[in-house]
Formats: structure tokens, sequence, C-alpha cells
């Protein structure tokens, strides 16, 4: 009976079934990087979309801030029309103090953002000065609104 | 023999259906739509209509306007705007495009005075 143990059956059998379960091992670990990296990925879309909702819609604090006694960000003078001072003073601080910045808009990844002329499509104001196509991992978001008059369109990314 | 066949045909079977089984379990997880599409487009599609409010577009009733200042934005999109007078009395409605088969939709009321007369609206937006 000893030397059945491991007969031909058997070791086919276990040789199956090893290979069953590296095969689930294998997928299990693939979805579920793809789960985590799709998480990391929703999360980082929301944190752009409450970021820009700050800026497009908000009008800070104070109302008139500036860089320096900025408390709350916020680009606009009424809801989705923008103040070009203040989009000023948000490109001015990004360029100047990136921390404070990013701290502002509570977010702990990089951030990106970037304001167009919607119909001619030239940049208007954007900070940092970075390229996006240099990062794997961005979530961005893209902000209808009024500058001066003119339709224009606020890309706001978060980065990894 | 009763050792040997303790990884019988069945057993192999039920392991492969259960892991095919929790394939799909997983794989369905991982294509439910992420709710942050829909939300974007919603609110893409408002912020839209804000502009067109606001920049006084909807002011001028005219659907040529109205359809440049969205193309600046987006295609593949349905709106419209019914435009009542003071009286709530519906006398112009403006369709452009066609409803899509899968939409994010946003509609919001308008107030808008030009000279002395004042126009009341509501505009909808359905982005594909």
């Amino acid at each position: 009976m000893k030397a059945q143990i491991m007969t031909a059956d058997f070791v086919t059998s276990l040789i199956v079934f090893a290979g069953v379960l590296i095969f689930i091992g294998v997928l299990w670990a693939g979805v579920t990087t793809d789960l985590t990296n799709r998480k990391t990925f929703d999360i980082m879309t929301m944190q752009s979309l409450y970021s820009s909702e700050l800026l497009v819609k908000g009008l800070g604090n104070p109302e008139n801030w500036t860089a320096n006694n900025v408390q709350v960000l916020g680009l606009a003078e009424s809801g989705n029309v923008l103040d070009p001072n203040k989009v000023d003073q948000f490109e001015n601080l990004t360029f100047s103090n990136y921390f404070k910045a990013k701290s502002l808009l509570g977010l702990t990844s990089d951030f990106y953002f970037e304001i167009d002329n919607a119909k001619t499509g030239s940049v208007i104001a954007k900070a940092p000065d970075i390229s996006l196509n240099s990062y794997s991992n961005v979530a961005s978001v893209t902000r209808y609104a009024l500058l001066n008059g003119t339709e224009v369109k606020m890309l706001f990314a978060v980065i990894q | 023999m009763r050792k040997g066949i303790f990884l019988s045909a069945d057993i192999i079977t039920g392991i492969v259906i259960t892991a095919f089984a929790i394939s799909l379990i997983i794989f369905r997880l991982g294509i439910l739509s992420s709710p942050s599409h829909d939300t974007l487009k919603t609110v893409q599609a408002s912020d839209i209509l804000i502009v067109l409010h606001k920049s006084g577009v909807l002011g001028t009733q005219n659907a040529t306007l109205i359809k440049n200042a969205i193309d600046l934005f987006v295609s593949g999109y349905y709106f419209s705007v019914q435009y009542y007078d003071t009286n709530l009395t519906n006398y112009m409605n403006i369709t452009i495009g066609s409803v899509p088969s899968s939409y994010s939709f946003a509609q919001r009321p308008f107030y808008w005075q030009q000279g002395n007369k004042s126009i009341i609206g509501v505009e909808e937006l359905m982005l594909s």
C-alpha cells in the first residue's frame, strides 16, 4: 500500500492541482493590483474634482486674498467666473511656494493646473513648470469658466 | 489506489470551476463603472450651463450662437432651453443635437435681464 502512494494518478493530480493553485495565485495578484491602482486613481480623480471645485467656485478667504495672507484658495469672483488677479496670485504662489499652495488645496499628492482660452487654445496661466507626460499616474479634471468675459478651460490634475 | 485518486477529476473540476467563479466575481468588481466618471461629466455639464448663462449667450436666444458656445467645450451632446416670459408662458424652445444613448445630465433655471425685457428659462445639457 505504501508503494502506491506515489502512483501516476496521484502525481498527475498533484501537478494539476499545483498548476491550478499557481494560476489562481497569479490571477489574484494581478486583479488585486489592478483594483488597487484603480482605487488610487479614483481617489486622485476625486481630489482633482474637489480642488477644481474650490478654485472655480470659491472666492477664497479673505475675499481679496494675496499670496501672503491667503487662508482659503479660490479663483472666482462669482461661480465659474474667474478673477484675473486671483489667477495671477495663484500662479505666482504655485511658483514661489508650491508646498503652501498644495497644503491650501488639501492635497497630499502633487498637482498641476492650466487655464487655456477655449477659442484660441492659448495658455493663459499654468503652474508648476512641468510636463504631464513625464508622470505615469495623472488624474485630471477639466472645468469650464469665464475669465475677462472669455470662455476658458481650466485643467486641474493630481499627479504621482 | 484510493490515495492515488485523492485528487480525482471531480475535485479538479471543482477547483477549476471555483477558480473560474472567483475570477468572474473579481472581474465583475473590476469592471464596475467608476462613479467618478459620471460625476465629472455632470459637473462639466453644469459648468457649461453656468457659462452659457453668465456669458449672455442664452440671452441672445440665438441657436447658432448657443451651439457655437457649447462647441467650444464639448462634442456629442444634447442641449435644450425653454424660454418663458414673466407670466411664465413658454414662448420659445431651442434644441441642439440628439439625445445620446448614454449620457450625464445637468439642468438649471436662469434669469437674464436684457434692456427692459426679463428672460426666464430652463436649460439642460446631456453629455455623452
